[in-house]
């Protein structure tokens, strides 16, 4: 007898919209309450919400408010769970549908734009403050551009 | 007209149910701790309209004050308060909460189908109206939506005002 799975892994049916803005609404509340708070799950429950933003996204049109905001949602909740090429692909991906506007295409351009640039400013912030000497020789921001130059390049030399 | 802050959850069945019973459960606190009584008669500045409400609430142990922080206390408060006051006076909806960078805290769909962003803020003490223009400058910043409000509630008259940005 075939095992039935508990968890669909893709089944857009699953979970109605009306649902999935709840559990949206649940996800976010829950991100940034961990992120106030410091925990170090506030970057994976970031990730349930760009996943979930997402569903709601793929059923609904990109030229409505609910569409577009979700849109955006799931790209800037993408750049603060860490997930910076998710949150690329999702431009990409969204600027290419049918009904996405002029506005749409600029927006979600500029959250990546301004979260990414806040998240290397909050990184940076950190570094000052955990490695004072370190960031006085080299500067936090470059110590910041060669730890993301070493994830990019996934290999620890040699670095661009 | 009586905002009843226990019926958020039929008010607005898009607010996870969890949520909406501690949105309730701040709101209260941050109104005992005004020194304000179930049943209190606050005046809302609607856009320019006043608009006399009544506040009920199921009164709570206010012990029960130390296990929640003071800005989340008056912050859910008051968007606890202006979530009632916009059902019951306007008909609007809770349709998706936004996220912090998105400059408003909710969007919320209106009587006439119309989607509207809105930002609240809560003060302890008594009304800055500064805070409100603070809040309409960042809400006006939401993008895709039809019209923007922002809502401040403070606590100590208890006071509240509603405006809409240009």
């Amino acid at each position: 007898m075939p095992r039935k799975r508990l968890w669909p892994r893709q089944n857009d049916e699953f979970v109605d919209l009306e649902t999935l803005k709840i559990l949206t609404s649940d996800a976010i509340r829950r991100a940034e309450g961990l992120a106030d708070v410091g925990s170090g799950g506030a970057e994976a429950a970031y990730l349930d919400v760009s996943l979930l933003e997402d569903r709601v996204a793929r059923l609904t049109s990109p030229s409505t408010a609910v569409g577009a905001l979700a849109r955006q949602g799931a790209v800037g909740s993408a750049v603060l769970a860490g997930a910076t090429e998710r949150a690329e692909e999702l431009v990409i991906s969204y600027s290419a549908e049918e009904g996405a506007s002029e506005e749409l295409r600029d927006e979600l351009t500029a959250t990546l734009t301004r979260l990414v640039e806040v998240r290397r400013a909050d990184r940076a912030d950190a570094i000052r403050e955990r490695f004072p000497c370190a960031s006085a020789r080299y500067g936090a921001e470059e110590i910041v551009r060669l730890a993301e130059a070493i994830v990019c390049q996934a290999e620890p030399l040699p670095i661009g | 007209m009586l905002l009843d802050l226990h019926r958020l959850n039929e008010m607005h069945p898009l607010l996870p149910p969890s949520e909406a019973a501690g949105y309730a459960y701040r709101g209260a606190l941050a109104l005992q701790r005004g020194g304000h009584a179930p049943g209190v008669a606050t005046t809302v500045d609607d856009c320019g309209t006043p608009v006399g409400t009544t506040v009920g609430w199921v009164g709570v142990d206010p012990s029960g004050e130390g296990q929640v922080d003071r800005i989340s206390i008056t912050e859910d408060g008051a968007t606890a308060f202006s979530l009632a006051f916009l059902s019951v006076a306007r008909g609007w909806t809770v349709e998706l909460r936004l996220q912090r960078f998105q400059f408003g805290d909710w969007l919320m769909i209106d009587s006439a189908g119309d989607y509207v962003a809105l930002e609240v803020s809560g003060i302890e003490g008594d009304y800055l109206p500064g805070r409100l223009r603070e809040k309409l400058d960042q809400v006006r910043k939401v993008p895709f939506c039809d019209a923007r409000f922002a809502s401040v509630v403070a606590f100590g008259a208890p006071q509240a005002a509603l405006a809409q940005a240009e």
